[in-house]
Order: C-alpha cells, then sequence, then structure tokens
C-alpha cells in the first residue's frame, strides 16, 4: 500500500515536471552564469606600467602543493621603467595536476598571477594542457579574468579589515566557441 | 617501441568489405560519412568514476547539463560503451581493473581522462599507491584539465571527442606532435602509452605483467567466539578505570604513562585483551602498528602496535596498550578474541610489515597481492618504483 | 499463405521496427522531461535522428563472443528475442479488415507467443558464460512464469465477455457493445489494471525490471553483447512495451474502434498513448525487490485475476450482461 501511494506520488512529481520548463541550459549556446568567485585556469597579468608584473620571485612554485610552477628568474633592465628587476625568463604552469587550489595566486607579491573564468579548452594531448609563458600571456589578453587576485584574497582573509566582498561580476561568459578558437 | 596502433586496431568486417573491394570505396563514401555521424552522435558512456570526479559527471548527466542531449547515456556494461570515462584517482590496484574493463570494451573505443588524477595523478602522483596518470597504460584521447572539471567541461570534453572521431575517419592526425618545448615541462616525465618516442623498456609486456590481477587465496576459517559479554550498566565516559589496577595486579605492568598507552608483554597481551573482555570491553576499536628504525644509540629496530578496546553503550570506556617487538619477532594475534581484529591486522601487516603470529590469514587487504615491501615503514623509500609507474 | 498475408506481415514488421525506433526517442525525450532535462536535441531537428545514429553506432561495433560461451545460441539469442517479439504484432488487429493474421485463437495464440520470448532471454543468459548474465536471465524466467498466470487470467475476461478467442472478434463486440474499461467497469477497469502489470513484468520493465537490475546485475542477460546483439535485446524490450499496449489497447480498450474517422488511426492513437503512460511509469517508480515481486504476483495479482473471472462469468448470465 505505501508503495502504491509513494508510487502515485512520484507519478505526480513527474508528471508536473514534464510540464514544467526544463533546467537544462544547453551548454554550447548558452552558458550558465557561475558564482564570482568561479575560478579555473590561469593569466599572467602585465602591470600598470605595461611591463610584465611577474618578478620571477618563485613563491608561486614554492607554495603549489602540487609542484606544477617552475620558474626560471632572470634580471635584467626593464625595457620601460629602465630599472633593473626581476623577470620570470621562463614561467609554465602545468594544468595536467594542478588541483585549483589557488594559493599560488594568493603568495603573489605583485599580483602578476590571476585565474581565469573559462576553463581551458579539453586537450587530445597533455601537452595541450601545459600553459606554457606565451600561452599564460595570451589568457590575459583573450579570456575574462576571475575576481580574485593576491591583494584582494589577503584582505579577505585579514581578520581586522574584515570580510572584503567579491564585486559583482558584470561578464558573461563567452561562448566556447571563441575559446576553442584561441587555443 | 611505439605502440603500433594499426596492428592492435580492429576493423569491422563491414569497414573491410569497404575498403577491400576496389571502386565500392569510393562509391561508399556518403555511406562512410553517415557511418561516422552514426559513430560520434551515439557516444555511451562507461564511467569509470572513482572518486570526487565522479560527482561531477553525475551532475553533467543531470538536469542542468544533460548530456543526453548528445546522445551520451552512460552504460552499465563495458560492453556496450563507446567511451571509458575516467573519473578520479585511479590507484596501482585499481589499475589492472580498469584495464581489464578497457579490454572488454568493444571497438571502436575511446577514453576521456577527466580531471587532474586521471590525467596525471594529481597532487597524489608521488604517493606510492596512486597511477601518475591513466596514460601510462590506456590510450587516453581527450584530456579534461580540472580539479574536477565542472559538468560543462565534460560536456566539452565529449564535444572534443566528437571533433577527433570525425576528423579520426577522414584521415586527418588529430595527435600531431607536442610543440618540443614542452617536452619535458609534465613532470614526473613518465612513459605514457600514446608518447610517440615511448621508451624500449617500458614495454607492453611489462605493462600487461604488472596490470594482470592476481587472484586471491582462500581465507579459510575463523574462529569466532560469539558468547555474548556481560556489558555493565551505564558507566561514566571516559578513559577506563578497569585497566591500570589490572594492569599492576595482574600483568605485573608498574610504569602506567600519562600521555601514552601502557606498554605490555607481547606474550601477555591475548590475556589482556580476554580479559578486559570479559570486563564487558567488547569492541576492538583499532589496531594501529608503527615501525621504529634502529637508532643510533643502540636501541634495535622495533614495531609497536597500539590496540583500543571499547565498552558498548552508554558512557562508553576506552581501555588502550601498545605492544612492542623487535623487528624479527611477531606480534600474537587477537583474531581469536575479537574477530574484527584480522583485517585489521591484515592492514597493518599490509602497510607496516608487522607480523602477528597466529594470524589466520596473513595476507595483504589494501595493497596489490604482488606488492613488494610495505609503505608505511619508515625505511620505505619515497620514490620506490613500482614498476612501471614510476 | 496468400501474398497478401505476407506483404501485410512484413508490412506490419517493418512498421512496427520503424515506430519502435521512434518510441526509444520519444522515450528518451519523455524521460527527459519528467527529469526537467531536455532529452536528446542535438541529433536532427529535436534529436529525431538519434535512434538512427545509435543504429549505425551499433551495427559498426565489434561483435565479441566471449571465449567460453556457446557460440551458437549465444549469436542466435538476440535476433531471436526481437522475433518473438514482432511475432506477437502479426495478431493485432488494426481495423475490421486490416488483421494481418485473423486467427480464431488469437488470444491465447499472443500469450503462447508472449511465453515463447522467454526463451531466447534464457538462451541469451545461459550462454554468455556469465554470472550476472544467468542470474538475469533465471530472474527474466521465475518473473515471466509467475506474471504468465495472472495475464492469462485478465485476458480471459474479455474473452468471456465476448464469448470469442479472436482478436477481431473481441473488438466487433466492443464496437456494438462498450470499451470494456467503459462498461462493465468493475470488470474491465480492474482486469485491465491488471493485465498492464502483468504485460510489464513480462515485458521485463520498471518497475519489474530485476532481471536487468544495473546496481546488482550489471545489465542483466545483456551484459555480454555487444553492438548489435545487444541492439537486438534492446529493440526486443521496446518491441515488447510497444506491442504489450498494442494487445492491452486491443482487449480492453476498443482497439480500432472509434467514434469518427479511419480505424488504423484509432488503433494507433491509442497504442502510442498507452506506450507513453507505460513510460511514465517506468520513469517514475521503483524497481521491486525479487521476493516482492512474487509477493506481489501470487498473493494479489493471481487471486484478483480468478475473482475476475469469476466475476465475469457470472456477470455473463445476469439479465445486464448477455
Ligand atoms: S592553483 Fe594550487 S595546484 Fe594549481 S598551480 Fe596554483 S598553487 Fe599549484
Ligand atoms: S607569479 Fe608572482 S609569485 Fe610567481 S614568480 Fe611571478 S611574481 Fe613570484
Ligand atoms: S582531479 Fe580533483 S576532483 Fe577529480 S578526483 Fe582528483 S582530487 Fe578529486
Amino acid at each position: 500500500m505505501g508503495y502504491l501511494l509513494d508510487g502515485l506520488k512520484s507519478m505526480w512529481t513527474t508528471a508536473l515536471n514534464a510540464i514544467r520548463p526544463p533546467f537544462t541550459q544547453e551548454f554550447p549556446k548558452v552558458l550558465r552564469p557561475h558564482p564570482e568567485r568561479y575560478h579555473t585556469s590561469f593569466a599572467l597579468l602585465h602591470d600598470e606600467t605595461g611591463d610584465e608584473a611577474c618578478t620571477g620571485c618563485g613563491a608561486c612554485a614554492r607554495i603549489c602543493p602540487s609542484q606544477v610552477i617552475t620558474v626560471k628568474l632572470g634580471k635584467r633592465e626593464s625595457a620601460i621603467t629602465q630599472k633593473k628587476r626581476g623577470y620570470a625568463d621562463d614561467f609554465t604552469l602545468d594544468l595536467t595536476a594542478c588541483l585549483v587550489c589557488e594559493l599560488c595566486v594568493q603568495v603573489c607579491p605583485t599580483d602578476a598571477i590571476v585565474m581565469l573564468k573559462v576553463p581551458e579548452l579539453p586537450g587530445f594531448r597533455r601537452e595541450d594542457l601545459v600553459l606554457s609563458m606565451p600561452r599564460l600571456y595570451e589568457n590575459e589578453k583573450s579570456k575574462p579574468l576571475g575576481w580574485s587576485n593576491a591583494t584582494k584574497l589577503m584582505a579577505m582573509q585579514d581578520p581586522k579589515a574584515g570580510a572584503a566582498k567579491p564585486e559583482p561580476s558584470k561578464e558573461t561568459a563567452p561562448a566556447p566557441a571563441a575559446a576553442g578558437a584561441a587555443s | 617501441m611505439a605502440v603500433n596502433e594499426d596492428a592492435l586496431a580492429y576493423h569491422h568486417p563491414l569497414y573491410d568489405l569497404m575498403l577491400n573491394v576496389p571502386g565500392l570505396a569510393v562509391g561508399l563514401a556518403p555511406v562512410d560519412r553517415l557511418l561516422t555521424w552514426g559513430l560520434k552522435n551515439s557516444l555511451w558512456v562507461f564511467p569509470m568514476a572513482t572518486s570526487c570526479c565522479g560527482i561531477e559527471y553525475m551532475a553533467a548527466s543531470a538536469s542542468r547539463v544533460d548530456i543526453d542531449r548528445m546522445g551520451t547515456i552512460p552504460r552499465a556494461s563495458p560492453r556496450q560503451a563507446d567511451v571509458m570515462l575516467v573519473a578520479g584517482t585511479i590507484t596501482v590496484k585499481m589499475a589492472p581493473r580498469v584495464k581489464r574493463l578497457w579490454d572488454q570494451m568493444p571497438e571502436p573505443k575511446w577514453c576521456i581522462a577527466m580531471g587532474s588524477c586521471a590525467i596525471s595523478g594529481d597532487f597524489y602522483r608521488n604517493l606510492y599507491s596512486v597511477v601518475p596518470g591513466i596514460d601510462t597504460f590506456l590510450p587516453v584521447d581527450v584530456y579534461v584539465p580540472g580539479c574536477p572539471p565542472n559538468p560543462e567541461a565534460v560536456m566539452h570534453g565529449l564535444l572534443r571527442l566528437q571533433e577527433k572521431v570525425e576528423a579520426a575517419r577522414a584521415g586527418h592526425p588529430v595527435n600531431a606532435e607536442p610543440p618540443p618545448e614542452l617536452f619535458g615541462a609534465i613532470s614526473p616525465s613518465l612513459p605514457r602509452l600514446t608518447d610517440q618516442n615511448r621508451p624500449p623498456e617500458l614495454s607492453e609486456e611489462q605493462v600487461q605483467a604488472s596490470l594482470t590481477v592476481v587472484p586471491e587465496g582462500d581465507p579459510g576459517e575463523v574462529p569466532v567466539d560469539l558468547t555474548p559479554p556481560s556489558i555493565p550498566g551505564a558507566l561514566p565516559d571516559g578513559v577506563s578505570t578497569e585497566l591500570a589496577p589490572l594492569l599492576k595486579d595482574r600483568f605485573g605492568v608498574a610504569e602506567i604513562p600519562a600521555d601514552a598507552p601502557p606498554l605490555v608483554p607481547a606474550e601477555r597481551h591475548v590475556e589482556l585483551a580476554a580479559t578486559l573482555k570479559a570486563l564487558g570491553y567488547r569492541q576492538l576499536v583499532f589496531v594501529a602498528a608503527s615501525h621504529h628504525p634502529a637508532k643510533k644509540d643502540g636501541e634495535a629496530e622495533a614495531f609497536e602496535v597500539a590496540y583500543a578496546l571499547r565498552t558498548v553503550g552508554a558512557g562508553s570506556k576506552v581501555a588502550s596498550w601498545r605492544v612492542r617487538v623487535p623487528a624479527t619477532e611477531s606480534v600474537p594475534t587477537l583474531t581469536p578474541t575479537f574477530a574484527g581484529a584480522d583485517w585489521q591486522e591484515r592492514e597493518q601487516f599490509d602497510l607496516v610489515g608487522v607480523r602477528f603470529s597466529g594470524h589466520p590469514d596473513l595476507r595483504r587487504v589494501m595493497l596489490p597481492e604482488n606488492w613488494e615491501g610495505h609503505p608505511l615503514r619508515r625505511d620505505y623509500p619515497a620514490d620506490h618504483a613500482a614498476a612501471p609507474w614510476r | 499463405m496468400t501474398l497478401f498475408a505476407w506483404l501485410s506481415s512484413i508490412l506490419v514488421a517493418v512498421i512496427v521496427l520503424t515506430v519502435t525506433a521512434f518510441g526509444l526517442w520519444w522515450e528518451r525525450k519523455l524521460a527527459g522531461r519528467m527529469q526537467s532535462r531536455l532529452g536528446p536535441t542535438i541529433v536532427g531537428p529535436i534529436g529525431l535522428f538519434q535512434p538512427i545514429a545509435d543504429l549505425l553506432k551499433l551495427v559498426q561495433k565489434e561483435p565479441i563472443i566471449p571465449q567460453r560461451a556457446d557460440r551458437a545460441l549465444f549469436w542466435l539469442a538476440p535476433p531471436l528475442t526481437t522475433l518473438f517479439a514482432l511475432l506477437v504484432a502479426a495478431l493485432v488487429p488494426f481495423g475490421p479488415k486490416l488483421a494481418p493474421a485473423n486467427i480464431d485463437v488469437g488470444v491465447p495464440l499472443i500469450i503462447a507467443l508472449g511465453g515463447l520470448a522467454l526463451i531466447p532471454v534464457w538462451m541469451a543468459g545461459w550462454a554468455s558464460h556469465n554470472k550476472y548474465a544467468l542470474l538475469g536471465a533465471m530472474r527474466a524466467v521465475a518473473q515471466s512464469v509467475s506474471y504468465g498466470v495472472p495475464l492469462v487470467l485478465t485476458a480471459l475476461v474479455p474473452v468471456i465477455l465476448a464469448g470469442s478467442m479472436n482478436l477481431n472478434s473481441i473488438v466487433a463486440w466492443q464496437h456494438r457493445h462498450h470499451w470494456l474499461v467503459v462498461w462493465p467497469v468493475f470488470l474491465g477497469l480492474p482486469a485491465f489494471i491488471l493485465f498492464i502489470l502483468a504485460m510489464l513484468a513480462e515485458a521485463n520493465r520498471i518497475p519489474f525490471d530485476i532481471p536487468e537490475a544495473e546496481s546488482e546485475l550489471v545489465a542483466g542477460v545483456s551484459t555480454e553483447y555487444t553492438g548489435m546483439h545487444f541492439g537486438f535485446i534492446y529493440l526486443a524490450e521496446y518491441v515488447h512495451t510497444l506491442v504489450g499496449s498494442a494487445v492491452a489497447s486491443t482487449l480492453f480498450l476498443g482497439g480500432w474502434d472509434g467514434p469518427f474517422g479511419p480505424s488504423v488511426l484509432w488503433m494507433v492513437l491509442k497504442t502510442c498513448l498507452l506506450f507513453s503512460v507505460l513510460y511514465w511509469l517506468r520513469w517514475s517508480l521503483v524497481r521491486l525487490r525479487a521476493d516482492q515481486l512474487m509477493a506481489l504476483a501470487w498473493k494479489w495479482l493471481v487471486p484478483a485475476g480468478l475473482a475476475l473471472v469469476l466475476l465475469a462469468a457470472v456477470w455473463t448470465q445476469t439479465p445486464w450482461g448477455r
């Protein structure tokens, strides 16, 4: 008897579902809005003077629990400010083993590395998922950046300052067709 | 030795006919296109979901993303699936099973590695028990990055697979040579099944050998004591009140440390357990062993095993003690007194290497049967070669 | 056999198979909507070509025969399942003159053929040399044997009332009097529901699909089947359900009888409606346990079926039922 009643109830539910509009957001055509702090892939940024922001300090490489970042430090004169400073001669982030913990973003002293709002395209080879330096700078230009950088994340966790709120995001992510074209 | 994909590839008789009858192939080009269309639009997945990524896969087949829209339905039997979607950490013990399921799938078949764990072992990849990426033993077609990839990314991976299916049937290469500067970027650099320049030392036979499931032995009969114990009434919660006097009077243990369980002579600890059981300590909470390598001051290599018992019911109390034996000797088993000690002691034997004398069935329980060494020993090398994984 | 019979049989088979293929699509759409999803949308307009793609894919898959399987039986079983399921379709009248085989013992024959469909299932399970397949087959046999009894009993109700075992005469009787579910309602409606339940169990559909419970038996009988062989088993299930709904609408819903228009239309309409209702059931209910299943059959359906047969016999002797 209980089965019968429950059965009728569930039939009622499915019948209601069938006449309600479906929840499905047709993925390749429509993108579901992500939460403010949604983050997946990475980008390296330029600072306000237009120079590469990364100083090659390697803090991100040291904190990474997965040990997927390799930074090669180089010192040279800046082409823009003429000051001698550190640069990353080479910077590789191996997305194949990244666990998206955002620690590298958090420790960066110059806010150079940030995360993106759109995922990297699924690849046919493991090498497709390795973000080399050119790819990271390319991401800065071509893909929507995430909410966080080191300053904001640190401020958010500062007990004195109180929790900083993420800004409401304005952009909606582009269609993956565009993302596909980028890579 | 690059894997000769042509020799391994299966050709459907229908397809062979089309290729081999002269002239027919040209005339049947539209048919071929149609067949490819069918192939790529009906990718049934076999979800090889072992951990957290599996949840995202489930979300991908649920209402919001709904991979059924592109004709992808899950099949419970590998025989009816086209795509194996590996979602989650694959351990060394799981790998042969995954490989076996893969081998049971009919051609043409594809494999998607979903999430960092499947792609590379994620940050467990240096762990003794985790396979650093399923492409060490499966030919992966699409890698979906993320930890976990979101449901849309799963669908995107399937869409990419469609691209690949189409390109492969049209004869376009999809696995072009990767840019050389990225060769060294992936660490640890391991020979992959799909690598073009797969070194000869990781031969197919070697992979096969380590991928065979070793059949387990017969566990035999385990003596179980089923007499119900007398459970005393409500007792104050916390540490056992009986243990210290009992140890002093009956077992001659004078020293009861405040911060650690007392040490009990190995030959009498079974008796202690039985006495405690009679007092109502009915449940074996844990058996935990640790390895103490030989020290410079002359202390010999030893194993320590801690046991904890607990009364059942309200106000439960815990009694725990330690047993310390030299590495060459064994600890008497508690299995006849507590049937639950069986597997727990097996686990400690498996991971730490301490032996239990009188144990009815001292086999490995967590690691594969053909594993060498005991990974939780202090002297176990961190980069131990569990060939061919590393 | 006359040429007409041959042609119409082939025609019916082709039509039933085509309708089944799109029944597959319809089921996935319906299931999707019931789960607030969309179901197939990408392949063809509103996903309409999905079954075709599936078919083309299945044809291309590697046929695997397990090493220790019984090869002959293993090959033979799946086409037979579809064949036997299709055989029943030949007996269903689609109009006063439109019955491929108008046989006087139609009702027993249909039930016998339904029972026959069990044999390939058992063959498949036995030949696979796989414990899951064998268990699935054993469950299917046990289930079909148990549910065969209420199936026969409930099918006897229209036979007794109409006084004929010919399906066409039963429909004609309903045409002259009332549809059976409408009057006598206390006989027709319970008999109809019982028939549907028993028929679902015979076709191994949810909520009676323990022969292929994924959580216990991988894929039941079809565990070892790949490619088109699996396709046949898959198809047979749908054909079985489709033909079952056709038989149920013939026996209880007045078959080709309708207030206006061509009779075929009414038959198709009723069948499709019943088919959808069965899928509604399928996607709403959870499966019963093996023992609950047997209890339902022997403790409830069989006594109820017996009572209905008795009632029907009494009813024909009353002045209203004459
Ligand atoms: S997100 Fe975490 S795992 Fe990924 S690169 Fe940054 S620190 Fe490493
Ligand atoms: S990204 Fe930031 S933390 Fe990493 S090397 Fe550059 S400056 Fe240092
Ligand atoms: S990749 Fe991340 S989410 Fe996926 S199984 Fe591994 S740890 Fe879990």
